[in-house]
């Protein structure tokens, strides 16, 4: 959208994914246009699908053979229903292809030796680094094939040489786009920095233990993890990979899968699509016919509830996509601005941004992570946060939105919960932020109620301070008298819906007349 | 027996890339409706008229 209105990456918009993502989806939406980006969206993941599958079934006709290729990429495709968590175009989806070609084209120089296949290999390194940073690591590949296919210093210096100058080549023009309008810096910040700060929020410990834990939030994929650590362990016991070229290709593309995703610090079940790839190509080199027909039996099972899990669970979860009050917002703003106008929202602000039209106040569409974070800000000693609190202090100030959304919910206005994990210099900032609001703004709107079915007792503390002490003595009342009779009356409904209407779910701050 | 029939059908199904091309697409696609025929899109507009 940034893009669309005229705005520069990273200098209008601010995240921490590499530009290649903002760019594939600016292509969507000059497609397929503002009405259908979705299934803009259905058809780049579709697309993406279909020619991994197939670039995998080639490099799969290579390293073992055609057969084997074919049912490999079924494999895949299968191993993508998976897991609903797997199927929206993000980034973790949308590397597969440009890797795919890349893992071909090396696979190609395994039968015939020519620069131009590591350079092409190199080339969609260097475009699936622009989707995703972490797969930087790839590029090993081609060192580490080349030399083990190299028989002197010099072949092995050109292999990796124009390999790299393929993977170059995307960096380097979006170094230029970057130059040219102006926001290296920003790119700098936001791709190097901030990526630094929030990389490196997690403790080694937890990295480790979210890595782990991954694992079995991807259960549908458990025997696919199993085939794959008993090939792995029988080609490092039988030295498999010294003799043959192929086999040290499958088992360096393995290491590098599971090394992508050991740098992302979360246990998100999409990042294990990092891994998919890596753990096919070495599951299906396990050659040896496993006799016992109740492995097979197993982990048909457990992949067959796998997919029809995902099914049930991506067929009931309408609600989450757009809510009533969210809905409702949205219209309201519509209704109350103009076209040109520009808003911000605290809180994940995407969402209002599209569905508005409007335009975005800064660069910073969700400050909850970008700005107030109180335990990653923690976990850095504080260390670079007056960068992007500045600017953005400077931003708001300069672009001065027309309304302000809170986003907070249950949590008060502006993450007030958040206030006592709030240290200096993050509550220095978040004050400064307060008191422009409130200096400049004033509320003008509540939307939505707060879900009352939630426990009495967990409300009242969420919202301690905040309640008029009638209504708190009276909500207690409830609370206690639910211990001795369950039901809540209507009239007793009625006045905790009452309660919370007038404290809102989404706050809407109108700029004042000055 | 449905073995050999599964390798005949194979062998007939990679003489040339484009036929496999074909299939991953089919394949692909059907997975996806497998998906879509479940999804709440029909079920509103089966069951609720809207």
């Amino acid at each position: 959208m940034t893009l669309n209105q005229g705005g520069v990456l990273y200098k209008d918009f601010g995240e921490i994914k590499p530009p290649g993502i903002f760019f594939l989806y600016y292509g969507i939406l000059k497609l397929f246009g503002k009405e259908s980006i979705y299934i803009g969206l259905k058809f780049l993941a579709l697309f993406t699908q279909v020619f991994s599958a197939f670039f995998f079934f080639k490099s799969g006709e290579i390293l073992f053979d055609r057969k084997k290729g074919f049912y490999l990429s079924m494999f895949f495709l299968i191993t993508l229903s998976l897991s609903y968590r797997f199927w929206p175009p993000n980034v973790m989806l949308l590397y597969f292809f440009p890797i795919s070609l890349s893992l071909y084209f090396l696979s190609l120089s395994l039968k015939k030796d020519s620069l131009w296949r590591y350079f092409l290999s190199g080339l969609m390194m260097g475009l699936s680094f622009l989707i995703s940073t972490n797969l930087f690591v790839f590029y090993l590949m081609i060192p580490l094939v080349s030399w083990k296919l190299k028989k002197n210093f010099k072949d092995f210096f050109s292999a990796s040489f124009f390999g790299g100058i393929g993977f170059l080549i995307p960096l380097f023009g979006t170094c230029v786009y970057f130059w040219l309008n102006d926001a290296l810096t920003d790119w700098y910040w936001w791709n190097v920095k901030w990526a630094e700060i929030y990389g490196g929020a997690y403790p080694i410990w937890l990295r480790i233990w979210k890595f782990f834990y991954g694992f079995i939030l991807t259960w549908p994929l458990f025997p696919l993890y199993v085939h794959g650590i008993v090939s792995l362990k029988k080609i490092i016991q039988g030295k498999e990979y010294q003799n043959s070229n192929k086999v040290f290709l499958i088992l360096v593309f393995f290491i590098l899968s599971v090394c992508s995703r050991l740098l992302l610090s979360k246990g998100e079940p999409r990042y294990y699509l990092y891994l998919v790839p890596g753990f096919i190509f070495i599951a299906f080199h396990l050659n040896t016919v496993i006799k016992i027909r109740f492995v097979y039996l197993v982990s048909f099972l457990i992949m067959g509830a796998g997919f029809l899990y995902s099914f049930y669970f991506a067929s009931q979860d309408v609600k989450a996509v757009f809510s009533k009050e969210k809905k409702e917002a949205v219209e309201w703003i519509k209704l109350n601005s103009k076209a040109e106008d520009k808003i911000f929202v605290w809180g994940e602000g995407l969402d209002y941004y599209y569905s508005t039209g409007r335009k975005m106040a800064t660069s910073f569409f969700s400050p909850n992570q970008h700005l107030d974070y109180p335990y990653l800000w923690e976990q850095n000693g504080y260390q670079d946060i007056d960068y992007p609190w500045k600017q953005f202090l400077e931003e708001i100030e300069k672009d001065k939105p027309v309304y302000i959304i809170d986003y907070s919910g249950i949590q008060g206005d502006f993450n007030q919960e958040r206030q006592k994990s709030r240290k200096q210099p993050l509550k220095y900032y978040m004050n400064r932020f307060k008191n422009f609001v409130y200096k400049h703004y004033e509320k003008t709107k509540n939307i939505g109620t707060i879900p009352f079915y939630l426990d009495i007792k967990a409300l009242k503390k969420m919202l301690r301070n905040r309640l008029l002490i009638e209504d708190e003595l009276f909500l207690e009342s409830v609370y206690q008298n639910k211990k001795i009779k369950p039901d809540i009356t209507e009239k007793e409904k009625e006045r905790i819906k009452e309660i919370f209407e007038n404290l809102g779910y989404i706050k809407i701050w109108k700029k004042k007349n000055s | 027996m449905e073995t050999k029939k599964l390798d005949r059908w194979t062998s007939y199904l990679l003489r040339n890339d484009l036929k496999v091309f074909a299939f991953i697409l089919f394949s692909t696609f059907f997975l996806k409706l497998v998906y879509l025929l479940g999804s709440p899109i029909w079920r509103v507009a089966i069951f609720r008229g809207q």
